[in-house]
């Protein structure tokens, strides 16, 4: 960019519309600062050096420990294993989506992604209530496991079984969006020189699809090392510690006095899902395959006799994980008391109208967690037209700079970007000394750290399917900053703008990861919630609040949906 | 209304120097193409002309103001510029007459004044009665014309326009070619115009500028550059010129004996045209005949194209193989491949800054 060089730099101040750019991208700059610099930054200075210096012995007396150091481990088997299973599910149901003419896709596709959408505590309530020894679901077909033994999914495998279920739809939309780009006419081609379709797809489709595998596997690897209630429900009682839970629990025992070590702690969780990405640029390193073909003819095998059983065993499994733990939540909060078998006579609305009526609790949980996502949404997304704009037609160092930044804020599990805005906030801002810490301010703050890239990234898109020219015209005609972003920008890169908006708020509106360092007795978010309530036993309130979660995700994806013809192709994830 | 001066401006692009010394003047109300092979700077050109790139050194004067230099740079919307883009830009979620009044809106027009505008300016590229309809339902020369019209709604004192017949068919290019050209005539804009298409530079400009590499080649109108093109470049770019080697025996008033392949011609060439060997001489395939009486020099033919009323014959000088020249011959005159002919060169323009002939001719001159 011209005026970065400090020559033209000064030189072009005395413009007046490079000044208002120049003031529009200090304020981003700043607000990048704020969000994401700072917690992250305070974060590693507390884990490093917390007096100030940094001390070597005191890092390797906490890795000596026997407790972190089976926490680190399991933390590594967790997410390795659950990226192997999730990998494997993911990738076979987008074959089967992407490469085959197997029939009824979009629902499929639809099925196959909700439980991306279903918050993780959600579904883990859900898949505890199915297996559990006093599963209501199972009870009733009496197929439940006798009292008092162990819940089977109380242990590393359980673990690994429900975060790779849960991850899958990441690795399937990695997959497909790498199949998708594959043209026919190169599987056209080795065929005619004699390879048979099953030789063609492993020796043409399988190498071209590769860079969506790794990519899919990295982005479940670095989910499930991140991740906090699969490990927090099912590991706690399980007596599996993770690096998570560790981290939770140091905390919430011995509170400030941890932080030093529960920051290093973090640091090395960050590390793990760091390194999966980087794993993921090494393996991926200059096997940049460009795909050059004329073709627009999307890659389809025809089945033939197999099409049948292969439709059959992409739906059993797509509703066997959907439609099973759902029915076990459903049962559950359809009771009175946890164990209970569901007969007309047990049969009870109570929880639901408890949940939705009669507990400030969740009332109160609810509305946080609601303003509290329409707030990130928002914010993000008025941040993220200028950002993108400068990402897209401006781009220069600093603003490449605050992106990799914001990407390193989103990559970081929640917890730990949770854990760095409590470190920032914990003492009184200074001069204005107002404290944030104990209000729904630190959580808006670690939000935005967390999930601006889910905002950003679309209109980032909906700005490079933009012609610049577009822009450009305005300008000529003696439009200023503001008004071509009022009058042009806006309205072309709302529908990318909306949908990225909708993807925070979603997914904001259930989380846990972030919030669960942050709540307090005073301030909870919905999603936190859940795991409260069913920590403290209130099985079935928790059953009945999962289920409303579902419900509303559900609804707002379906509303969400009906003008999907408005957004820019691939923006909504569940859409074939 | 206002002229357009650049001197030697550079633009770089890292270490890639899109423009090297670029210097001209466009006069007021004078229609200006820039011509040039793909790549060549034609669009950095127009781009550091509107103010959208800074410019590393030199000056552009639009009228009486200063608007680049190395220490200047008046922001495009500042520049009151009016640019035809190859896309059209045409805003899809504003109505034609909302496109076209847009920059009178942004200007604080009243809106009285400013549907008057609108009207009038559509009614001069003649899309009267389209005024509500969306940019995505009119065909591409309706597009083009609502461009044309949102560029000159704000009397602009320049208009820039970057290949705009570009994404038009055949037919349409001919029929809006017309129409620019009648449309510069009645307003009087002075219009900087880039292309790649000769015909359509030809057809429309007062004067053509040649660009290549980044370096302006030759500013001259049509005839000027058809006739005396300055560089080899332009002479092979423009009207299919091909390049003999030649020795100039005897100059005088314009004309001149040349010695090319052995054979004495008379040719054109500049008044300061001196004597001396290592020139080239620039020959169009008009200028180019098959001898029945065996004057000329011999070639073999090596290339028979029919094209729809004649052939296009290459041949190769047998007393210089590397050279081709192309012929049309009528049809009714059949020609094979290896046949033996005889060429004759009846005119020809030895084109002045030949570098080995700068050389030769100091030389001469020395002597
Ligand atoms: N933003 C840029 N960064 C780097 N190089 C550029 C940039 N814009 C143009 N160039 C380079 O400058 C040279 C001239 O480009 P320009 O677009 O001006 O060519 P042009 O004459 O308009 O060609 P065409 O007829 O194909 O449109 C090209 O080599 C191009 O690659
Ligand atoms: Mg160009």
């Amino acid at each position: 960019m011209a005026w970065m060089k400090s020559k033209s730099l000064t030189l072009s101040l005395r413009d007046r519309a490079v000044r208002t750019e120049i003031s529009v991208l200090t304020v981003l700059l700043v607000f990048v600062t704020a969000v994401a610099v700072a917690p992250l930054s305070r974060l590693l200075f507390e884990g490093i050096a917390p007096s100030g210096v940094f001390d070597w012995g005191r890092i390797q007396r906490i890795f000596n420990q026997a407790s972190v150091w089976r926490a680190a481990v399991n933390t590594l088997i967790m997410a390795t294993g659950s990226a192997a299973l999730a990998t494997l599910i993911g990738a076979l149901l987008a074959a089967a989506v992407a490469v085959t003419d197997i029939r009824t896709k979009a629902s499929l596709v639809f099925c196959v992604i909700l439980p991306l959408m279903i918050p993780p505590q959600v579904a883990t309530l859900a898949w505890i209530n199915l297996f559990g020894s006093s599963s209501t679901l199972l009870s009733m077909l009496g197929l439940a496991a006798e009292a008092g033994t162990r819940h089977p999914l109380y242990s590393l495998e359980g673990i690994i079984i429900v975060l790779g279920l849960h991850n899958a739809p990441l690795v399937f939309l990695a997959v497909r969006a790498s199949l998708r780009a594959l043209p026919s006419d190169l599987v056209e081609a080795a065929r005619s020189e004699g390879a048979s379709p099953l030789r063609a797809f492993l020796s043409i489709v399988l190498p071209l699809a590769r860079s969506g595998l790794i990519s899919g596997a990295a982005l479940a690897f670095v989910s499930a090392a991140g991740n906090f209630a699969v490990p927090a429900m099912l590991g706690i009682p399980g007596r599996v510690p993770t690096l998570i839970t560790l981290i939770y629990q140091r905390l919430s025992d011995y509170g400030q006095e941890a932080f030093a070590d529960v920051a290093l702690l973090s640091l090395s969780l960050g590390a793990i899902a760091v390194s999966g990405l980087l794993f993921q640029s090494w393996l991926l390193r200059r096997r940049d395959i460009r795909i050059t073909s004329l073709t627009a003819t999307p890659l389809r095998f025809s089945l033939g006799p197999w099409r049948r059983p292969t439709e059959i065993a992409c739906w059993v499994f797509a509703l066997g994980v959907l439609v099973l733990p759902l029915l076990a939540l459903l049962s559950t909060a359809l009771v009175s008391g946890y164990g209970q078998a569901l007969t007309t006579e047990t049969a009870t609305l109570k929880n639901f109208t408890n949940a939705l009526f009669h507990h400030t609790m969740i009332r109160g949980a609810f509305m946080t967690s609601a303003w509290l996502a329409a707030a990130t949404a928002v914010i993000l997304t008025i941040v993220g037209i200028p950002l993108a704009y400068f990402i897209v037609w401006r781009p220069n160092s600093l603003v490449r700079v605050a992106s990799a930044v914001l990407e390193v804020g989103y990559a970081l599990p929640g917890t730990l970007v949770a854990l760095a805005a409590i470190l920032l906030l914990i003492k009184p801002i200074p001069i204005i000394q107002v404290s944030l810490y104990g209000t729904p301010w630190i959580i808006l703050l670690a939000y935005l750290t967390n999930r601006s890239v889910l905002s950003l990234r679309p209109i980032v898109s909906g700005f490079m399917q933009l012609d610049r020219s577009l822009e450009e015209a305005a300008r000529v005609v003696g439009a200023g900053f503001f008004r071509r972003l009022r009058d042009i920008i806006i309205p072309l890169v709302a529908p990318a703008a909306g949908a990225g908006a909708i993807l925070v708020f979603l997914t904001v509106l259930t989380e846990i990861q972030v919030s669960v360092l942050l709540v307090t007795s005073s301030t909870r978010t919905i999603g936190a919630s859940v795991y409260f309530l069913e920590e403290s036993g209130a099985t079935t309130l928790a059953a009945a609040v999962g289920v409303l979660i579902v419900v509303a995700v559900f609804c707002l994806m379906l509303f969400v949906s009906s003008f999907k013809d408005r957004l820019p192709k691939g923006i909504l994830p569940w859409a074939e | 209304m206002a002229d357009l001066s650049i001197a030697h401006v550079r633009k770089r692009f890292g270490e890639f120097e899109a423009l090297k010394d670029v210097s001209l003047h466009v006069a007021d109300g004078e229609f200006v193409a820039v011509l040039g092979p793909s790549g060549c700077g034609k669009t950095t050109l127009l781009r550091t002309i509107a103010g959208f790139e800074a410019i590393d050194s030199g000056t552009i004067t639009i009228g009486s103001h200063p608007v680049s230099s190395a220490k200047v740079h008046v922001a495009p919307e500042h520049r009151n510029i009016g640019i035809v883009f190859q896309s059209y830009a045409l805003w899809p979620h504003m109505s034609v007459a909302e496109n076209v009044g847009y920059g009178l809106k942004v200007a604080r027009v009243p809106d009285a004044e400013r549907t008057r505008r609108v009207r009038d300016a559509l009614a001069l590229v003649g899309l009267t009665g389209l005024e509500t309809r969306p940019p995505a339902m009119l065909s591409g020369g309706q597009r083009q014309r609502v461009a044309l019209a949102r560029c000159l709604v704000t009397s602009p004192t320049l208009v820039l326009l970057d290949e705009p017949l570009a994404n038009l068919d055949v037919h349409l290019r001919a029929s809006m070619e017309d129409e620019f050209a009648d449309f510069h005539k009645r307003t009087g804009t002075t219009m900087f115009y880039i292309t790649h298409d000769q015909a359509e530079a030809m057809a429309l400009a007062d004067r053509i500028v040649v660009m290549d590499h980044g370096v302006v080649m030759q500013i001259a109108t049509p005839e000027e550059l058809f006739r005396r093109p300055a560089t080899e470049m332009v002479a092979q770019f423009i009207g299919q010129g091909l390049i003999v080697p030649a020795n100039v025996r005897s100059v005088g008033g314009g004309r001149c004996m040349v010695q090319v392949l052995g054979a004495d011609i008379a040719a054109r060439c500049s008044s300061e045209q001196r004597t001396g060997d290592g020139f080239r001489l620039c020959v169009r395939p008009r200028e180019l005949q098959f001898s029945a009486c065996g004057d000329g020099f011999a070639c073999r033919v090596t290339r028979v194209i029919y094209q729809g009323g004649y052939y296009r014959v290459e041949v190769m000088p047998e007393a210089d193989p590397n050279l081709r020249f192309v012929i049309h011959r009528a049809d009714d005159q059949p020609i094979e491949n290896g046949d033996l002919v005889n060429v004759v060169i009846t005119d020809g323009w030895i084109i002045p800054h030949s570098v080995t002939a700068t050389s030769s001719a100091i030389e001469y001159a020395a002597a």
